[in-house]
This record gives C-alpha cells, structure tokens and sequence, in this order.
C-alpha cells in the first residue's frame, strides 16, 4: 500500500471510530510529528463544519439578524479560521476531548464562537486583528462571569482547560 | 405617540430569526439561545413590550419563521452588576440597566412599532466588553423561560 492510500486508510478508521471531535486526543501516538501533512487533514476532517459555518457569514448581509446588525466582517472571519486552528492544535496538544463550537456572527460583525459544558460557558469573539473571551459560571455578572484577551495561545490551553473541567 | 413608562412586570419579546447559531439545538432537544442573538451595534438591543401588543408574540414576528422568545423587565432592572474594570481589575464603573420605550412610527426603512423599547446602561455603555457580558445574562434570563413562538423545521 502506498503512503497516501495508507494515511487515508488511518486517517478514515480512526475518524469512523472515535469521531472527528476526538481524532486529534489519540493521533499523537500514531503520526510522527514532523508529517504535517497528516496533522492538515486531520485539523481539516476535525474542522470542516466549523470552516464551511464560517465561509457561510461570508454571504450574509446587513441585517441578516432581523435588527440593524452589520455584516459579519470578512477580515474577522479569515482571523476566526486561523485563530480555531491554533486553539484545536493546542486542546490536541493536550490530549484533550474537542467539542465542536456554535458558530454566528454579532451585530457588530465579528465573528462569534459559543461553547456550552455543563453549567459552564465560553463565548470567544473574534474581530479583524483581535479576539476577546467570556467566561460563564453563574448568573452574577462581577462576580461569575470574566473577559480577556483571547490571543495568547497560553490563554487558549487556560480557558479549554477550564471548560472540560 | 405617548411614550410609556415600562412596568416592572412587563413582558419584553425578543424576535430570533432562523437562522442557525442564533439558536443551539442541545441534546435533550430543547432549544437554548446564543448571546449573540441579543447584540446590538448601539448596545441597545431591541424588545417589543407584550402589554401593547396584547399579550401576543405573534405581533413581534416579522417573518412567519421567526422565533420569539422573553424577559421580564423586572429580571432585567436586577441585573445591578454590569461594571467597568481597569487593567488591573479595579471597578472603575458601575451600570444600571433599564429598558426606555421608543415607539417606531413614520421612520423611513423600519415598520411602525408602537411597543418597540431598549434595554440600554446607563451610563452609556462604553464598550464592547462592558456590553457582552450584559448579552450573556440577557440570554440567560431568556432561556429560563420557555420560547414564546418556538422555531420551526428546527434540525438536530
């Protein structure tokens, strides 16, 4: 069997088996870590929902929220694309199970990613040149909820870390 | 047109297009909504008050796929912990949050609307941040309670 035919052949098992989500929990063992290749269309399987919700704000227009919301921004949405990536490589890094986001756009334009775990909630907004977390544990605004800067990969382990917790 | 006063019991419509990521379909099948879904680019997002449009969502429908769901200005005048904090933490700003009737009538592009009010700060929201964290307790009040006008054809 060939090299190509033979990455398929591991890639479509492992994703019939565990599914896309966690694809990336037990790859590290089975690809050398220099195949970029492999790692690409692992992240691409993994990601293709996300990516083609995404590509779809594109066609969006101004309003499309039924109130006065712009239209989502596309130098925030090609922003969003890169920063889902490094996130997915970083939760994969550390071994953890991916869930898939919600994905929609604000009124704003910004492109906004939602994840829901147990009584715990991360919103991820994402503009052209930055991104903004929130954090939801409770009701009290002070006091159990929190918002940053969602660039730093470091604060991208920190907050899926804190979210499968 | 007379501007009204918001009771505290009022009930406030919020209209959800269809449009997915607005809403989350979870597992048990019920329906939650996004925070995103109470954005506004002003920081004042829409409402249309139940009371005059005599208790019926259907009114807040601008398409017939349209959702609607609620809050309670009550629910809405106790969020008193929407702050503004500096770099290293510290409360710079507090908000109040209230809703301010603004019936829509004659505008150029938007249909009449005599029960159309806005939540807003006051102070006046300074930005993003400030007002995101406001979306999400929005949203929170809103999936405490049932969908007033449940989505159609939703997908699992």
């Amino acid at each position: 069997m060939a090299n190509g035919e033979l990455s398929d052949h591991i890639m479509a098992s492992i994703v019939s088996f565990y599914g896309s989500s966690e694809v990336l929990s037990y790859s590290s063992p089975q690809f050398p870590v220099d195949d970029a290749s492999i790692v690409e269309r692992i992240v691409k399987e993994a990601l293709k929902e996300t990516r083609t919700k995404l590509r779809n704000l594109l066609t969006w227009s101004a309003g499309w929220n039924g109130f006065d919301s712009l239209a989502p921004n596309p130098d925030a949405v090609l922003h969003a694309e890169n920063w889902i990536v490094r996130l997915f490589l970083e939760v994969a890094d550390v071994g953890l199970t991916w869930i898939q986001p919600n994905v929609i756009a604000d009124a704003n334009g910004d492109v906004v990613f939602e994840w829901w775990y147990g009584k715990k909630k991360l919103t991820v907004y994402i503009e052209d040149e930055s991104a903004e977390y929130v954090q939801v544990w409770g009701t009290n605004i002070h006091s159990e909820m929190s918002n940053g800067d969602a660039e730093p990969i470091s604060t991208c382990r920190s907050l899926w870390l804190w979210l499968v917790s | 047109m007379y501007i009204i006063p918001v009771d505290d019991v009022e009930t406030l419509y919020r209209r959800i297009r269809h449009v997915e990521g607005l809403y989350v379909v979870q597992a048990d099948g019920t329906v939650r909504v996004s925070s995103a879904a109470f954005s506004d680019p002003l920081f004042r997002p829409s409402v249309d008050r139940a009371e005059l449009f005599h208790n019926d969502p259907k009114k807040a429908q601008r398409d017939p796929s349209d959702g609607v769901v609620s809050i309670v200005a009550r629910d809405v005048r106790s969020i008193d912990t929407v702050m503004q904090n500096d770099k290293a933490g510290k409360i710079i700003q507090t908000f109040d949050v209230d809703i301010e009737h603004v019936p829509i009538l004659n505008d150029p592009t938007l249909p009449d609307n005599p029960a159309h009010a806005e939540i807003y700060t006051n102070p006046y929201c300074p930005n993003k941040s400030v007002f995101r964290k406001l979306a999400e307790r929005l949203a929170q009040l809103a999936n405490e309670r049932p969908w007033e006008i449940e989505l159609i054809s939703l997908s699992m």
